[in-house]
């Protein structure tokens, strides 16, 4: 079992009542205020906590994409990358991941890897998404065209690693007469490839693929059922379609985590961080989620009759709500190393990504769950799992 | 209505509507759908050969693969004319519906005597136009219509699971087709002057969707047009609007070709 410190950077101090100034959601339509000192503050503070991981012994650090919303100061992830490969001199460092389709040309994002890669000799883990619908709306790269565009933009990227000499692509969205990328990467034949998704079938299925073999990562999801499920999938195909047996390296979740002395004391630390990140920083609108053709109409069917996103029509969700589903670890130490175990157990899960920071939690809160966590759940469960290494059993 | 004609292109086959005699008027309809425009087909086959497709994509169809642009669907169309056995007819398109209209006019000037834009897309005007795709039901039924009790029609949630998912396939053919440049035909614009064909541009005074100095835009570029804005009138006249809407449209038929 794999423990990478996961972070997604946010710009915490925002105005928590900007619906009642008629502001739809945190994201596009922010119009609230901006202060470059508590901006430049941030990722000061958050580098450091990151570097705090990587001093204290976790297998690596994640950053990701997100755009024009202070849920993330990361609009251009391989940026933040750069920087921590100068403050985290030891473990993997995970860009999980960027947004292809929303590059114009992906020989960019090839290039930039193929440093990152050689500035952290071979440290470097890429990860590939379509991005979240908001940002169609954002790039204003037509969303009826994602899927293709990012099977496209990953084939042109690992060409470019793979083949030598001069090279030409030519797909329906991007072409490149001739092309031979340098610096080469430092890993061969290219650096770790994951997949961050919610779930979608066909993106398991590619993901599974022999020529592939990519380690799915799912991200918090609705329950922990669903994590299992998405993942059992994953296992399934490899097996029943490909014939072969996924390791647990394949397998990947990223969970929010925060760990305290008693479950007590750690659900009334994390409550109204948690509370804010799925009520308010996740919050969305249907159109701006789902923009025409992100996903199959049959799935948009399916997905107006649930209105999940409506924002606050159904009252704020609760800790315990969330806590219910699974998807989080809260708790004491104990508590948490129980619920490892479990999805060890049960999934043959073998990369945990804990986010041990969401929005709005102070400096010192984070330091403390950053330091608990690696002392007394990531310390002992190695020394645990060192006698049982994972398999991949069950469903 | 039973669209119970087809006409075949590319290996599939495509619904229409046809009745009446006389001149042959070619109806487009626009991203709501052929059911928008049924009664105004009934009424005008009185008077014409009415054809009133229902575009691929749209109406619970899936659009084929080689649909990707409005221009896409002029071609479609000009080539269904040889089915339709038309050499020269009338052609009224609304919304994304006038702009393939448009671009059929830019093509195949020679064989359209009389067109008529109703809140046409496709022209690039000062300003944008309305960004439909990030709206909410409400916020389109406010930009769509003016009457209160068209706006409350629309936000109605679909009656069942067929209706959202033809709902939802058409949004994905529109956004298709009309995403990037937004609602803009890159040829328009510059080749506008072709249509030189006697036009009549309509279009409601508060459209939230294409702004009225869209139409005015698009009329100044053609070289034998006439502008209507109609007034206390959102994006869909005919339907809004329509005793404005068809003392427009009728006397303009009427006249000789």
């Amino acid at each position: 079992m794999k423990f990478h410190a996961f972070h997604f950077l946010p710009y915490a101090d925002v105005d928590f009542d900007f619906r009642d100034k008629g502001q739809k959601t945190l994201w596009m339509f922010h119009k609230h205020r901006f202060d470059p000192e508590t901006c430049a503050d941030y990722y000061e503070r958050y580098f450091d906590e990151l570097e705090l991981a990587g001093t204290l012994g976790y297998d690596g650090v994640c950053v990701n994409e997100h755009h024009q919303t202070p849920h993330s100061l990361m609009p251009a992830p391989n940026i933040i990358a750069a920087a921590l490969s100068q403050r985290v001199k030891r473990g993997r460092i995970s860009i999980l991941g960027r947004a292809l389709p929303l590059v114009p040309n992906p020989l960019s994002v090839a290039e930039e890897w193929a440093m990152l890669d050689n500035m952290t000799r071979g440290r470097l883990n890429v990860g590939m998404v379509r991005g979240i619908g908001v940002e169609y709306h954002a790039s204003n790269i037509n969303p009826v065209e994602s899927n293709d565009r990012y099977i496209e933009a990953h084939d042109l990227i690992v060409k470019s690693w793979v083949e030598e000499g001069a090279m030409t692509f030519q797909g329906k969205y991007y072409e490149n007469r001739h092309f031979a990328i340098f610096p080469r990467t430092y890993q061969q034949p290219h650096p770790p490839i994951w997949i961050p998704s919610g779930g979608n079938r066909g993106t398991i299925d590619w993901a599974a693929h022999p020529d592939r073999r990519y380690t799915y990562l799912q991200f918090f999801n609705n329950t922990y059922e669903a994590v299992r499920a998405n993942l059992g999938l994953y296992k399934e195909i490899a097996r029943e379609k490909y014939g072969y047996t996924a390791q647990p390296g394949q397998l990947g979740w990223a969970v929010p985590t925060y760990v305290a002395r008693t479950d007590e004391e750690a659900i009334d630390l994390a409550r109204p961080h948690l509370e804010a990140l799925f009520n308010d920083f996740m919050a969305m609108t249907p159109e701006l989620l789902f923009p025409p053709g992100y996903v199959p109409a049959e799935a948009m069917v399916q997905i107006m009759k649930n209105k999940p996103l409506g924002g606050r029509s159904g009252g704020r969700t609760t800790i315990e709500q969330i806590m219910a589903g699974g998807m989080v670890h809260i708790g004491s130490p104990e508590t948490i190393r129980a619920k490892i175990r479990q999805a060890r157990d049960e999934i043959g899960l073998g990369e945990l990504l804990p986010m041990l920071h969401f929005t709005t939690m102070s400096a010192p809160q984070t330091r403390e769950n950053i330091e608990m966590y690696a002392a007394e759940v990531m310390e002992p469960l190695r020394a645990e799992f060192v006698a049982t290494p994972e398999t991949v059993t069950g469903r | 209505m039973d669209y119970d004609r087809t006409f075949d292109f590319g290996g599939r086959s495509f619904r229409y509507w046809r009745s009446g005699s006389g001149t042959p008027l070619l109806l487009l309809h626009g991203a709501g759908g052929s059911a928008m425009w049924e009664a105004e087909a009934e009424r005008l086959s009185a008077t014409h050969d009415v054809i009133l497709p229902q575009h691929p994509g749209f109406d619970g169809s899936r659009y084929p693969e080689w649909m990707e642009t409005v221009e896409d669907l002029a071609y479609l169309y000009s080539a269904a004319m040889q089915d339709w056995g038309l050499t020269r007819f009338r052609l009224m398109g609304h919304s994304l519906g006038g702009w393939i209209a448009g671009e059929m006019a830019i093509r195949i000037p020679a064989a359209i005597d009389r067109l008529i834009l109703v809140a046409a897309g496709g022209i690039r005007g000062q300003g944008y136009a309305g960004n439909n795709f990030i709206w909410s039901a409400e916020e389109t039924a406010a930009a769509l219509f003016v009457d209160p009790a068209m706006r409350a029609k629309f936000v109605e949630p679909p009656a069942d699971e067929a209706i959202a998912l033809r709902v939802h396939r058409s949004r994905e053919s529109t956004a298709r087709l009309v995403w990037s440049p937004r609602w803009i035909g890159p040829a328009m614009n510059k080749w506008a002057a072709r249509i030189a064909m006697p036009t009549l541009v309509i279009w409601g005074e508060a459209d939230g969707l294409f702004p009225a100095s869209f139409g005015r835009t698009f009329a100044d570029r053609l070289p034998d047009s006439t502008f209507v804005e109609i007034a206390n009138c959102g994006h869909v006249p005919h339907l809004e609007r329509p005793e404005p809407f068809r003392a427009a449209i009728d006397p303009f038929l009427e006249s000789a070709s």
